[in-house]
């Protein structure tokens, strides 16, 4: 999509207000295994790599996720700045990253100076799924702003079965199942779309058990660099609006105690069972992070 | 060629046909043998379809993650799941229609330019 498409679009949005009295009424009327993130307001400065990539200056609740990966560097998805209108390819060719905080309305704003999606992206199956952002000027770290160090194979192999986090300001609902879950109520914009940035635990799946759920629906490919992750029975995963965002595992050996090994990708609703989010693995693109920074 | 000749050879094979909405051009569709994609307007879709002659089948479609504006979101989800109930196929070399299975219209498609 355009960035004029996006300001077209987020007008609407803007001038939805939020109704506490909506939220509590429709969050009453829905049961847990209904929110699709399950997932918990993050603490403070807890993931001070998170950014949001907004389109235009009156985005609001639209757009993706990323993580800062050095002060001037973003790692995001590549379908959040490659998309499609009349059927052609557009690309994205600025954006404005929002950092440093948890409040979708109290980030610090930075314009991009140049945006990489790999050059191998396919949109209709998701392969290489990974685009970088040069910022137009590094960020100062400190207090709720650092770097977030990637995975390596060695660490990826190790790490199936063991639970990652994923965090972002992406639906807290499905919208499908909110509307089965609550015939006739209308959905309200304040309930899917958190203003608090979000985290939640997921295990990594095997990729062979991930694809042969995938598989049974027909044969979507869950192609070479990505992973899955998130429950059998569901209930827990990212949605709408975590595209780009970072998937972390605990790791002593870094001095932020964590890496981040996934990209929030796609999948099919969110949160269904057995139908595991699926993410592109930063160390299969060790190299092509590594050679974009250094070229560009 | 006639037009039903027409008609009756497209709709044999919708693989390699690339579509966009008459409603709106930022949603699309693509067929490629067994596989489907395009634009539901904010996410990229993919999938898996099954065609026999005017029968069609789309599998759950997965999609990407990302936001745009409610409204917008809203219409997606209604595109995605009316896609999803499509019956039966009409083609000819500038529309195609999707009809559930009562044979209502559904859908309607205008074939992307080339070139």
């Amino acid at each position: 999509m355009t960035a004029h498409g996006f300001k077209t679009l987020l007008v609407g949005a803007c001038a939805l207000t939020l109704l506490a009295g909506g939220l509590a009424a429709h969050a009453a009327s829905t049961t847990d295994t209904d929110m699709i993130v399950n997932g918990k307001p993050a603490d403070a400065n807890k993931w001070p790599w998170q950014i949001r990539i907004f389109y235009n200056d009156q985005d609001a609740k639209g757009g993706c996720g990323g993580s800062l990966i050095s002060r001037q560097w973003v790692l995001t998805a590549a379908h959040c700045v490659v998309f499609e209108d009349n059927g052609e390819k557009q690309f994205v060719d600025r954006a404005i990253i929002g950092y440093g905080g948890n409040n979708l309305d109290q980030l610090t704003r930075v314009n991009t100076a140049q945006i990489i999606p790999h050059a191998d992206y396919d949109p209709s199956t998701h392969a290489n799924d990974i685009a970088l952002i040069k910022l137009a000027e590094p960020v100062e770290f400190g207090t709720g702003t650092a770097a977030v160090d990637l995975s390596t194979p060695e660490l990826f192999n190790s790490l199936v079965g063991t639970k990652a986090t994923v965090t972002g300001w992406g639906y807290t609902y499905d919208i499908d199942k909110f509307k089965r879950s609550n015939p006739g109520v209308d959905v309200d914009e304040s309930v899917l779309a958190p203003n608090e940035l979000q985290e939640v635990d997921v295990p990594i799946q095997p990729l062979e058990k991930c694809r042969a759920n995938y598989a049974d629906l027909g044969g979507i490919p869950v192609p070479d660099g990505q992973l899955c992750a998130g429950l059998k029975v569901g209930g827990k995963d990212s949605c709408q609006g975590d595209s780009g965002g970072p998937l972390v595992s605990r790791d002593p050996t870094s001095s932020k105690g964590y890496r981040q090994v996934g990209v929030v990708s796609w999948g099919i609703g969110c949160a269904e069972a057995k139908l595991f989010g699926v993410y592109t693995r930063t160390d299969f693109y060790l190299d092509w992070i590594k050679s974009t920074i250094s070229n560009n | 060629m006639g037009l039903i000749e027409a008609v009756m050879a497209v709709v044999v094979s919708l693989t390699g046909s690339h579509w966009v909405s008459s409603d709106n051009s930022k949603q699309s569709v693509e067929f490629k043998a067994s596989q489907i994609s395009g634009n539901a307007g904010c996410n990229q879709f993919f999938g898996t379809y099954n065609q026999k002659d005017s029968k069609i089948s789309v599998n759950p479609l997965a999609t990407t993650r990302m936001a745009c504006s409610h409204d917008v979101m809203l219409k997606e989800h209604d595109f995605l799941a009316t896609l999803e109930s499509a019956k039966h196929v009409e083609m000819d070399a500038n529309m195609l229609i999707l009809k559930n299975a009562n044979g209502q219209v559904l859908m309607k498609f205008n074939r992307k330019d080339v070139g």
